[in-house]
């Protein structure tokens, strides 16, 4: 394979690879935004959301995408328990006691994995992942292809809701000035509400999606958790732009490292380009504050 | 048509409020003055149910609203324009004004609303596309009036309109005021450090000091009044 081909192929696998953490990270960003909640669960609901898939399409039969569109509902309604177990009763409680809150209920979702789907990782086998396109020397999976239209698809759709839906509008809004919010009308502890369901079914969904690429384990919640703060402090925190622009540059990031350095050492690599960019930019990359 | 009686807020174990007795009567703009840290702005939270009152009732329109949470009370017609003009800044001007209209589900009616509010203020709808928080203070608060309007409030209630505004600023703001009691009929309440505008606007006002309401009396009659001459307009 010569040079260039090779640069292309890196291309592709960042780009699609990215799109999911696109998609992980708008939830992350809307949840933090709503709730102005550093959510430690928010990988977790990732890792439940591949579980989810794996089970509805093999053990129930249902088929991938049969599977990945029941996963978004159910993680949705796991996301608005959580919140009214875990988070509601202690809001106004100071910021630490909800956060400690969502890594207890992480660590709670990663023990119930643990039973639920005991000894090995899980693949999620699709028809697509026998699929094979060859394009100019760059060949990908037509599962790679589909998970990757399928999540800029979500994310396409969580922009125009909160662009042009009056719910989305409201959600805005909460995240911009949470009193003016509720002084206009805006229930914004039922916003609270929503934000949290949303941004589990988004991490849900991208979970469903990458699952067929990768082996699923419980311990896939905490290295999503991980990604999803990368891109925010790429992208900077609060805007779906931001989100995207991280997304893609965390997915080529891990794919050229890996590609052309050592696939061994990305994670490492990924700690030292953090914390470089924290020290010399701490609000991040293009950081910004307000949800868009 | 409000009617607060014997109030009580605690922040913590610390009393912000108390036997706090003050009423608006239809038709009527009633101010309460007070230096900074007497209670105005706690006050009008707790009418807006922002917070919650510890002892005491807060009646409108006949029925007790104390405790009730914010957004409830916006559907009952009260509508508070805090201090600090509360815009949504990464909206748009138009989002804004939309915004204001949250509770109503009719589209045509709100179109009228907003076109009544740019009569009002047609730098708002020049700037319509601009995004809230690039606009000027002066600017901020006739967006944050504005708004307010979009929610066809029975009671607005006025939170330091005047802060951080020009003198020629503050006239216009008066002025506004004006037109939309006379005009529009609306009943306001409105805490001011601004004393002698917010007493030259009511018919009738209540001095508070340290979470205590000390005077109340007509308007005309508290610029007289020695304690006010001397405490607040420094004569």
């Amino acid at each position: 394979m010569s040079t260039s081909t090779l640069v292309l192929q890196q291309i592709v696998n960042g780009v699609s690879l990215g799109s999911v953490y696109v998609l992980l990270a708008v939830g992350f960003t809307l949840s933090m935004g709503v709730l102005k909640l550093l959510n430690i669960a928010h990988g977790h609901f990732y890792m439940l959301g591949a579980y989810l898939v794996y089970s509805f399409a093999h053990l129930a039969g249902l088929g991938y995408w049969p599977a990945v569109l029941l996963a978004i509902p159910s993680t949705f309604l796991i996301g608005a328990l959580v919140h009214l177990a875990g988070i509601k009763p202690l809001h106004g409680k100071g910021y630490l006691a909800p956060v400690l809150s969502t890594l207890a209920i992480a660590f709670l979702m990663e023990s119930v994995a643990l039973l639920v789907w005991p000894g090995t990782v899980r693949l999620i086998d699709t028809p697509y992942n026998y699929v094979t396109y060859s394009l100019a020397g760059v060949s990908f999976t037509e599962q790679r292809l589909l998970t990757f239209v399928a999540a800029l698809a979500l994310t396409a759709g969580l922009y125009f809701f909160l662009q042009r839906t009056k719910i989305g509008k409201a959600l805005r809004a909460t995240t911009q000035n949470e009193d003016s919010a509720e002084l206009v009308g805006v229930n914004t502890g039922s916003m609270r509400l929503f934000a949290l369901g949303l941004s589990a079914a988004l991490a849900g969904a991208a979970g469903g999606l990458i699952g067929p690429l990768f082996a699923i384990s419980p311990g896939i919640g905490l290295t999503a958790l991980f990604k999803a703060l990368v891109v925010v402090l790429l992208g900077g925190l609060g805007s779906i732009a931001g989100a995207v622009l991280g997304g893609f540059l965390l997915g080529l990031f891990e794919a050229f490292f890996g590609g052309f350095v050592n696939a061994a050492w990305t994670p490492v690599a990924t700690f030292v380009l953090i914390i470089i960019i924290l020290v010399v930019r701490p609000r991040g990359l293009f950081g910004r504050e307000e949800l868009e | 048509m409000l009617e607060i009686k014997d109030l009580y807020v605690y922040y913590g174990p610390m009393c912000a409020l108390r036997r706090i007795k003050i009423s608006v009567a239809e038709g009527e703009v009633v101010a309460v003055i007070g230096a900074n840290g007497a209670g105005k702005t706690t006050l009008m939270k707790t009418i807006s149910g922002l917070l919650e009152p510890d002892r005491g009732s807060i009646e409108f329109m006949g029925r007790e609203i104390g405790g009730m949470s914010g957004h409830s009370i916006a559907n009952l017609g009260i509508i508070h324009i805090p201090e600090g003009r509360g815009v949504f800044p990464e909206m748009t001007v138009l989002e804004n004004l939309e915004m204001g209209a949250y509770i109503f589900k009719d589209e045509a009616v709100t179109r009228q609303t907003i076109e009544q509010v740019y009569e009002l203020f047609p730098v708002l709808e020049n700037r319509r596309r601009q995004k809230a928080g690039t606009l000027s203070g002066g600017e901020q608060q006739m967006l944050a009036i504005g708004r307010g309007l979009m929610g066809r409030p029975k009671l607005l209630l006025l939170d330091e309109p005047s802060q951080g505004l020009s003198p020629l600023l503050v006239k216009n703001l008066a002025q506004t005021i004006e037109v939309l009691h006379k005009e529009h009929g609306l009943n306001i309440l409105l805490v001011e450090q601004n004393v002698k505008m917010a007493l030259e606007m009511a018919d009738r006002g209540y001095v508070l000091q340290s979470g205590e309401v000390i005077l109340e009396d007509s308007a005309s009659a508290l610029l007289e009044n020695e304690v006010v001459r001397e405490a607040y307009l420094g004569v």
